[in-house]
């Protein structure tokens, strides 16, 4: 695979930092934070105890819906309060997250972090902290990202086959609705999701408008996004690479990555899927009468008329017959190369360097006319471009203004919050 | 017991249900007294106010279209007697806090404990209790009134039954061996896992959650841990109108047609009523397979997979056979150790299984309300006597 790529497959992320929050926030964050002049949408302020402790609890949105949520917390008599901000680059910038974004798109969503969440701090040149990986031995680092990849799956077959995953690291069954599944539970490290993208952003809308029309749905309804969530060590497992991790509260962090940490992440995530890709190489049988049973399996779970999918049909097998783990294992090992052997995926066909060169991404007019950014919000510090790009990058000529610093609707709402 | 009475034995997971809990959702529109918005720890020290920890007030900003300017709303949570027992949910606008949303546990407010069956005096005892702990925060005793739906006027109706949520647990049946659930005026159930299945979109009108659920039950060599499921139902808008909606309790409030009273008996008829709609099949797991043969076996696995996926037997034995190619002995072996295993394998409708008998049977103790003044106005309208009978 190429070691250069011009796009960051980043949905949802979360930073995890401590900090000294400007005083005045807590007597009337509302009013302080709509003061600075920053878009505010939500504002909400509590007490409780934490680690037996009177902490104060503040949690702002800002930006646009679900682009910038910070919750932080601060005991009563501690300088440093701890944040978690939840950020969404894609939906930062475009106020949806159906497009894949450009890196320097991502700069300019750090760059509007930066500048949303500056205010908010006691002294503005602690700004430092916000980014990981800008201070060594500074407190944040990356504790959650959704690594994505889009691909178009026409006949979806890609989808049928993907239902028989089965991860070696997630132990949760898998779920399944018509157009998506997830596999692992909401605590697991690891978690991928899978689902039509289009389909998914149909069925938000703004105002009453979808986020998608009928004819845009119908193009893009093939569209499939294959989602790795990594939370903590999972982050440092997957995208780690002995120099952008750092020890922070005794623990190994993900402090920054590049594009190709993310897609190598994401490779490993899938690659290590069962019963999803084909496999050439026809593998021995240890147990003959064990594997034929375990292959007569996958054919039922590949024939039209079942709708179970191979893990479900093994978890009730375990559970109807009591079998031991041993044995289940060894009729599932069966199943599941027979399920490669049938499959028509090419694994280093979907997940290749020309792939991640030209991915295909879902644009949503009516999401994107209601964004504006200043430019200058856009602009992200000089240290953040110096992390986060490669060094030996190749130049990616930008032609035109990006959408979201031109001002279309200037009457329009950009929070959507009440609309969902 | 021979193997043919076994054979022959109905299946009859069923025994009882015993009532969970029971969540009541109410719309109104009350104006908050103001010291209760300012101070209301203070408030609740000084006029008896039974608040549960912080009020803390959320503020959103949001864009109106028509002035330009950004509109403020607050929004703000307050418990009452007890986290779950009482929640009012209040929205501020130029007037001042209102009081949109009540969501009221009958178990959890009159016993601190949700599993408690509802009666008809036990709903008018949580009821009165609901008017009374809420009335002080109300600015004008007018209101009061708007607390418990159906007390007002016939044109003066404000408040109304938003949604009831009620939760039944079933002892004895196992989660996993329901198999193809759906509801046919829903849809299939959707992204079940280990520990629930849920029928019916997150938000629906119509939620069916079946959930897996131990509890401890009492038996005179002392308490026992018995594995069961919850069934919790959730009905708005235009299903508990039909489903709960009868003539005399219902109003038109804001040109639409609300419940202002039910009976406290339609919530277990209601239930019942949805549950005997399901599609599916409860298949419980053959005690008898334990004893024949190894844990997993040939046999074993295609009459299972025979009667998950509808797949006639012998399609499933051609499989294997094809798998397999086994040895004329062997394959007539398998032929019938397949018929001998499959004998166990005994499915019922899903629908089946929740029989009004089933309902019917209940702890008789714990039906009994706690010493509550009740309110006429609630006792006339939910009551044992109630006028709208």
């Amino acid at each position: 695979m190429s070691p250069y790529y011009h796009y960051l497959f980043v949905d949802k992320t979360t930073i995890t930092t401590s900090f000294r929050p400007h005083p005045e926030l807590r007597t009337d964050p509302a009013a302080f934070a709509r003061e600075r002049n920053r878009p505010v949408l939500f504002v909400k302020q509590s007490h409780a105890r934490s680690n037996g402790r009177p902490t104060w609890i503040l949690k702002l949105k800002l930006t646009n819906y679900k682009g910038i949520t910070v919750t932080l917390k601060q005991g009563y008599h501690e300088p440093l309060a701890t944040a978690t901000i939840d950020f969404n680059p894609g939906r930062c910038l475009y106020g949806h997250n159906g497009r894949i974004l450009l890196l320097t798109e991502f700069f300019d969503a750090l760059g509007l972090l930066v500048t949303n969440l500056r205010p908010l701090l006691l002294d503005p040149d602690d700004w430092i902290d916000l980014v990981p990986g800008l201070r060594r031995g500074g407190p944040a680092y990356w504790s959650y990202l959704e690594i994505l990849f889009q691909v178009r799956d026409p006949g979806g077959v890609l989808l049928a086959q993907q239902r028989h995953l089965r991860h070696p690291s997630i132990r949760t069954p898998s779920r399944h609705w018509p157009d998506s599944m997830d596999v692992g539970g909401k605590r697991s490290k690891l978690r991928l999701s899978i689902y039509r993208k289009a389909v998914e952003m149909a069925s938000r809308s703004i105002g009453k408008v979808p986020l998608l029309s009928d004819a845009k749905l119908a193009e893009d309804r093939d569209i499939l996004r294959l989602e790795a969530r990594l939370k903590e060590e999972k982050l440092v497992e997957y995208l780690g690479n002995g120099r952008n991790v750092e020890v922070i509260d005794g623990k190994e962090r993900l402090v920054w990555f590049w594009p190709q940490d993310l897609v190598g992440g994401l490779s490993a995530c899938f690659s290590k899927s069962q019963g999803v890709f084909s496999t050439v190489e026809q593998p021995k049988d240890e147990h003959p009468c064990l594997a034929a049973l375990g292959r007569m399996i996958a054919d039922v779970a590949s024939d039209d008329r079942v709708t179970l999918t191979c893990p479900q049909l093994f978890d009730l097998i375990k559970i109807y017959t009591g079998a031991e783990s041993e044995t289940i294992r060894k009729i599932r090992k069966a199943s599941f190369d027979e399920m490669s052997r049938r499959s028509s995926i090419n694994r280093d066909d979907l997940i290749s360097a020309t792939a991640f060169a030209a991915p295909v991404g879902i644009a949503s007019e009516v999401a994107e006319s209601l964004i504006f950014h200043e430019f200058n919000d856009t602009v992200a510090p000089r240290l953040i471009i110096k992390i986060y790009r490669p060094p030996g990058q190749p130049f990616h000529p930008h032609t035109e203004l990006p959408m979201y610093t031109l001002r279309r609707n200037p009457d329009e709402d950009t929070n959507h919050e009440n609309d969902r | 017991m021979t193997d043919n009475t076994m054979k022959q034995a109905p299946i009859d997971p069923m025994r009882y249900a015993m009532p969970s809990s029971c969540e009541l959702k109410i719309n109104t529109r009350i104006l908050l007294h103001p010291e209760a918005v300012n101070d209301p720890g203070r408030f609740a020290l000084h006029r008896s106010v039974d608040l549960v920890g912080d009020v803390a007030p959320s503020t959103s900003f949001k864009r109106n279209r028509e002035t330009g300017e950004k509109d403020k709303s607050v929004k703000a949570n307050i418990h009452l007697v007890q986290h779950g027992a009482i929640r009012l949910f209040s929205q501020r606008d130029d007037v001042g806090d209102w009081i949109r949303v009540i969501e009221v546990n009958p178990g959890l407010l009159l016993h601190g404990d949700r599993n408690h069956p509802l009666t008809e005096p036990y709903l008018a005892g949580a009821l009165s209790m609901l008017k009374t702990k809420v009335a002080p925060l109300v600015a004008d005793p007018e209101d009061v009134r708007h607390i418990v739906p159906g007390l007002a006027g016939d044109d003066e109706h404000v408040a109304f039954w938003g949604g009831i949520q009620s939760e039944l647990w079933f002892p004895d049946v196992t989660l996993c061996c329901l198999h193809g659930l759906g509801h046919p005026n829903i849809g299939l159930a959707e992204g079940a896992d280990k520990k629930a299945v849920t029928v019916g979109r997150f938000g629906g009108d119509c939620v069916i959650r079946f959930e897996r659920a131990d509890q401890l039950v009492d038996e005179p060599e002392g308490k026992r841990k018995v594995n069961g499921i919850c069934v919790k139902l959730s009905l708005k808008g235009r299903d508990l109108l039909s489903r709960f909606g009868r003539p005399g309790m219902t109003a038109d409030i804001r040109e639409k047609e609300r419940m202002v009273r039910f009976r406290a008996s339609d919530v277990l008829r209601v239930h019942q009523e949805i549950m005997s709609e399901l599609v599916g099949m409860y298949l419980p797991i053959p005690p008898e397979w334990a004893g024949i043969g190894n844990d997993v076996t040939p046999a074993k696995v295609i009459a299972l997979l025979s009667k998950l996926t509808s797949i006639p037997l012998e399609e499933l034995r051609a499989m294997y056979d094809a798998r397999s190619n086994p040895s004329k002995s062997k394959r007539k072996r398998l032929n019938k150790d397949v018929r001998a295993v499959a004998a166990y394998l005994k499915h019922v409708p899903v629908s089946s299984l929740f029989r009004p008998e089933v309902y019917a049977v209940q702890p008789a103790e714990s039906s009994r309300p706690p010493h509550v003044h009740i309110d006429p106005q609630i006792a006339a309208a939910y009551g044992p006597n109630s006028t709208s009978r």
